[in-house]
């Protein structure tokens, strides 16, 4: 490398030329780095789950009681089994209780990896155990005892057990995916399970069987179980059983995590773009400072190649440093993500691996090959007569080609992130789509506010003049602008606005609690608990776990069930002699009290996606015991309504037999009312659970606070991204003011030679910025509102509401913002005396 | 008779518009001794900048040939062309041609250090004393008047010793007294270090200070004259 190249490449920056150009390659390398960074060391996190995820070399899951069958092969083949049973249930100390989420385990687990437990909250040292808790005992979660205000050495009631709390669990190997959504853990011994009397026919519970062996005899295991299964899928539909390898967990997981990478690097593609655009503009007036440059560098000599080779050197450096700012600033800016998103996250997240880097490290270099290159491509082929004719025309690369290099390099760049050119084709068809609708209406404003000058003061009609006359800048101002405004206030309308929402437009009597896991026997001990309370319950619904075996006698495929989300595994099938609360027949009819065939009604999306019809006779498997019925009508169901809701509800009668347990809603709470942070229980809770301990009692206050906890992280976290991005809109705001830098300040420096008072220069100035900040916000705030309006309308089946004070904090940030802005870009076009001015454009 | 460094011979040069070919110089033949200087005068639109350009290799002729030196410049492609203007050649220009972001000091060293001089530095601080802004150095064109914008043109132009100064109207956007200020320090710099000058102008008291005059009126030569 040429020492005089770097020693060029300073002086440019210390001119200021370099500023822009800089900035944006460093916010662009910054964004991607900060988010696949994040992105990176939770998938890490969760990774370092999976290898001690099964806490065994195999494990068998399933919905009902294992089969002896597959115990036994196990056995047979030399493999070391570990039972596991895991449910819902509330859990007892003095008169607090919580609705924790059981294990109940066998001394031997976990067969692989070690239980990390502690002997005190305060705790410096884990012990790590690789047996489960003797009988008797029972370790739990630390916020478990901040929930329950117990300590070590306390009795849980779990069920009709009270078991001395031992151990407080710090891991688990087997946790799971580490979202954690349900109650706090607790783990028992397999050998209390029976005295708790927490296992009834039909309650809900998972079962996994845990195995452990040589690889050999695991692999048997498999095989054995692939020809099992297979024969099973002749049989059956939906399967009873899952055997999880680590193999296979871990691709749901990254399948998973890569479609969270996806959707976070693409929101910062949208900040890459506009910082691309910012170095589009930049790099333009860049090149048209260096063209004098370029010339006299030619007329003293220097040839064409080594003026190329200098231009290379010198954007290289600018990559490289540039790239090496934005890798520091996206290393400090993922740690603000991660503060954020604390709390979704339970495990310690390991460090980064060398991805991120290098995905930031190469946007870095495409960036300025896409969109500073393109702009400076031509300079080395500048004729030395420049010199003496600097009307001569320059080879410039023209716009239309930049343009297409931009799009192009920016596609790249999607395709790498997303892994799939359809997703990037979409993704930029939708973006760029939004950008097309903003630019028309900007468009139009722009007209009706150009005629509004006519009729204004001089500054405004200036102001205003001037808006219309950049129209093209403008339009680039705007449109990057309103996009990202508009991004933030739909995230921030769903963080603040919507659950709100929805509360408040819950009907007056939405029923609170869920009661379910009642068994038959119970029933009449828990309503007339209800009656004593006088809380009204909604109609109660027996429920059983069944399959879908064939429709008209053809065995269903997977691969067809897959595609009915909603039986894909399975369900809770229910009898009823009316039709539920907020159901309705979309076709067929409800059954009669006379009829007595074996007919029942399915809900109308899982219909359409199993593409069945009513008069279809369909088979089920209720506990391995097969019957088939008619469809006599399909419904429609409101999801919304707080009540049990079915996809498949059979004529009264028919479920008799299989041995159901009960659920209802109730109405305890007033779900409308936002919680104080110290939440009453409603006393019938306690009350029931003591007396019914297998009753499982949700609290949608609960669900709803947790909802909302899940949601303020993530927008909060996109919020973080989107500011960010909207940086990037700042520098395209900066660019396009300096692409017409040079023209403002000769007109200004000519507005005030010729008696113009600095006053109507900045109220000019400040008029035009204010009205693209206005446009700008409009923009915003009306797309915005169109964007929630199908957000309320289509996910939460809400009246669709306006937002004034989203158009107002719209209106507002885009006029304060752009006009701070954008004076502060002009200070110079203010401050500079007119001749000044004059002489430094030459 | 002194060296010839500078030979045109039967030179034309014609240019294509939208609607016809225009020649801007017809068949012009002249020659420059070593440190001779040469004014080439004549109406706006006479060609005198193209014939200028011609003579320091930024552009080539239609027709005709040109010598630097021992060199036929036309002969060469553009790299061959660059090597030999690195080699022999200045220039002034009347727009001055400063680089707005370096200082006068880096101004003037710039074509140096892209030479690869050693002291590029030390030569450059020379000059700028010879031309009167010793005390200016640091300073940004923005910073300059008109006259020291040119002064440090000068400095630049003559530090890298050029055996031949091309200067395109170097008074051109200067006031009258300043003018003759610079005129001043070009010809005094020139005597100096013995360099050839072809100079363009319109002022002829300019001219006149030149051992040779050529007059160009539309695209010709119309009148030679040597002191």
């Amino acid at each position: 490398m040429n020492f005089i190249d770097a020693k060029l490449l300073w002086r440019d920056w210390r001119g200021g030329q370099l500023n822009l150009i800089v900035s944006a390659l460093v916010l662009a390398v910054t964004v991607v780095t900060a988010v696949s960074l994040l992105a990176d060391r939770v998938e890490r996190g969760l990774n370092a789950q999976i290898s001690s995820f099964l806490a065994a070399d195999l494990a068998l899951r399933a919905g009902i009681d294992i089969d002896q069958e597959y115990r036994l092969k196990a056995q047979e083949l030399g493999l070391e089994i570990a039972n596991v049973s895991q449910f819902a249930s509330m859990v007892f100390a003095g008169e607090s209780n919580h609705l924790a989420s059981v294990k109940a385990v066998e001394f031997n687990y976990p067969l692989r990896g070690v239980v990390e437990l502690a002997d005190s909250l305060g705790a410096q040292e884990v012990s790590k155990v690789t047996h489960g808790p003797s009988q008797g005992e029972v370790w739990v979660e630390a916020r478990l005892l901040n929930l329950l205000d117990a300590k070590l050495g306390d009795r849980l009631e779990v069920g009709y057990s009270k078991l001395t709390i031992s151990a407080i669990i710090v891991n688990e190997p087997d946790r799971g995916t580490g979202f954690n959504a349900v109650g706090a853990r607790v783990i028992m011994s397999a050998k209390d399970l029976a005295d708790s009397k927490l296992i009834r026919p039909g309650s809900r519970v998972r079962y996994k069987l845990l195995m452990k062996g040589k690889e050999e005899a695991v692999l048997n295991y498999q095989a054995w179980f692939k020809e099992r299964d297979k024969l099973a899928n002749d049989t059956d539909g939906a399967p009873h059983y899952r055997l999880v390898t680590p193999e296979n967990a871990e691709e749901q997981l990254a399948d998973a995590l890569q479609r969270g990478r996806t959707f976070l690097l693409l929101s910062g593609t949208i900040g890459v773009l506009l910082a691309g655009l910012a170095m589009a503009l930049a790099s333009h007036r860049y090149a048209r400072r260096l063209t004098d440059q370029v010339a006299l560098m030619k007329a003293w000599g220097q040839s064409t190649e080594s003026i190329r080779r200098s231009q290379f050197v010198r954007l290289s450096l600018i990559a490289l440093l540039a790239t090496a700012i934005g890798l520091l600033c996206g290393w400090a800016a993922h740690f603000l993500l991660l503060e954020v998103a604390r709390g979704l996250f339970d495990a310690r997240l390991p460090s980064p691996g060398w991805r991120p880097w290098i995905v930031a490290s190469i946007t870095g270099v495409v960036c300025v090959i896409g969109f500073a290159l393109p702009a400076l491509w031509h300079l080395p082929t500048i004729a030395p007569l420049k010199v003496l004719r600097r009307d001569l025309p320059d080879s410039l690369v023209s716009r239309g080609k930049q343009l297409w290099i931009g799009i192009g390099a920016l596609l790249a760049l999607t395709f790498w992130y997303s892994g799939s050119l359809v997703i990037a084709i979409l993704f930029f068809g939708a973006l760029f789509g939004l950008f097309a609708v903003c630019a028309v209406v900007a468009l139009q404003i722009l007209k009706l506010v150009r005629n509004l000058g006519h009729w204004r003061g001089s500054y405004v009609r200036l102001g205003l003049a001037n808006l219309w006359r950049r129209r093209g800048q403008t339009m680039v101002q705007l449109v990057g602008f309103a996009t990202t405004l508009m991004l933030l206030l739909v995230v921030t309308g769903m963080r603040t606005n919507l659950i709100t929402e929805w509360q408040a437009q819950l009907p007056d009597n939405a029923p609170s609690h869920f009661v379910f896991n009642v068994s038959s026997p119970d029933v009449a001990g828990v309503k007339s608990l209800f009656q004593e309370d006088s809380l009204d319950t909604t109609e109660w619904y027996p429920m059983v776990r069944g399959r879908l075996l064939s429709i008209n006698a053809e065995r269903i495929s997977r691969q067809r069930l897959s595609q009915a989300e909603g039986l894909s595994r399975e369900v809770n099938f229910t009898q009823a002699s009316t039709l539920p609360f907020e159901n309705k027949i979309v076709a067929g009819q409800w059954w009669g009290s006379d009829i007595q065939s074996n007919e029942f009604s399915m809900e109308e999306k899982v219909a359409t996606e199993l593409g069945v019809v009513v008069g279809d006779i369909l088979e089920f498997s209720v506990g391995g015991l097969k019957f088939s019925a008619v469809l006599s009508s399909i419904r429609s169901v409101n999801w919304q309504s707080m009540t049990p809701n079915f996809y498949i509800i059979f004529r009264p009668g028919m479920l008799d037999k299989y041995s159901p347990n009960w659920v209802t809603s109730v109405r305890a709470d007033d779900l409308r009312e936002q919680q104080t942070v110290v939440r009453k229980q409603a006393p019938f809770v306690i009350k029931m659970v003591k007396k019914f301990p297998t009753v499982v009692v949700l609290e949608l206050n609960d669900v709803i606070e947790r909802i909302r906890g899940v949601i303020d992280r993530v927008t909060q976290g996109l919020e973080l991204i989107l500011l960010l991005v909207l940086a990037c809109g700042a520098l395209v705001l900066f660019a396009a003011i300096g692409v017409s830098y040079d023209e403002r300040l000769r007109e200004n420096a000519i507005l005030r030679t010729l008696g113009s008072s600095r006053k109507i220069v900045v109220g000019a100035l400040a008029v035009e910025y204010a009205t693209l900040g206005a446009i700008a916000g409009f923009i915003a705030g009306a797309g915005n509102e169109i964007v929630l309006y199908f957000v309320q309308t289509r996910v939460f089946d809400l009246e669709p509401s306006w937002h004034p004070e989203l158009w107002l904090l719209g209106l507002i940030s885009g006029v304060v913002l752009i006009t701070a802005l954008g004076l502060l870009r002009s200070r110079e076009i203010i401050t500079v005396p007119p001749l000044q001015s004059l002489r430094q454009i030459g | 008779m002194k060296q010839l460094i500078l030979r045109a011979q039967n030179i034309t040069k014609r240019v294509s518009t939208a609607e016809h070919e225009l020649t801007i110089l017809n068949d012009v033949s002249l020659a420059v001794e070593m440190g001779q200087s040469l004014a080439i005068i004549g109406p706006s639109g006479a060609g005198k900048s193209t014939l200028l350009g011609l003579l320091a290799g930024l552009d080539t002729p239609s027709e005709g040939m040109i010598w630097m030196g021992d060199a036929e410049i036309t002969a060469m492609d553009e790299e061959g062309r660059a090597r030999k203007r690195a080699e022999l050649v200045g220039f002034v220009f009347q727009t001055f041609q400063l680089l707005s972001s370096l200082t006068a000091l880096e101004n003037v060293s710039l074509p140096m250090e892209l030479g690869g001089e050693k002291n590029a530095r030390e030569r450059a601080m020379e000059y700028l004393i010879k031309v009167g802004l010793g005390e200016r150095i640091s300073h940004y064109p923005k910073q300059l008047s008109g006259g020291e914008q040119q002064r440090v043109a000068i400095a630049r132009a003559f530090a890298c010793h050029p055996k031949i100064l091309f200067a395109d109207e170097p008074t051109g956007n200067l006031d009258q007294a300043t003018g003759l200020i610079i005129s001043d320090l070009l010809f005094e710099l020139n005597q100096q270090s013995e360099t050839t000058l072809v100079l363009v102008t319109h002022e002829q008291r300019l001219a006149e200070r030149c051992d040779e005059v050529v007059i160009i009126s539309d695209g010709l030569i119309s009148s030679q004259v040597a002191k």
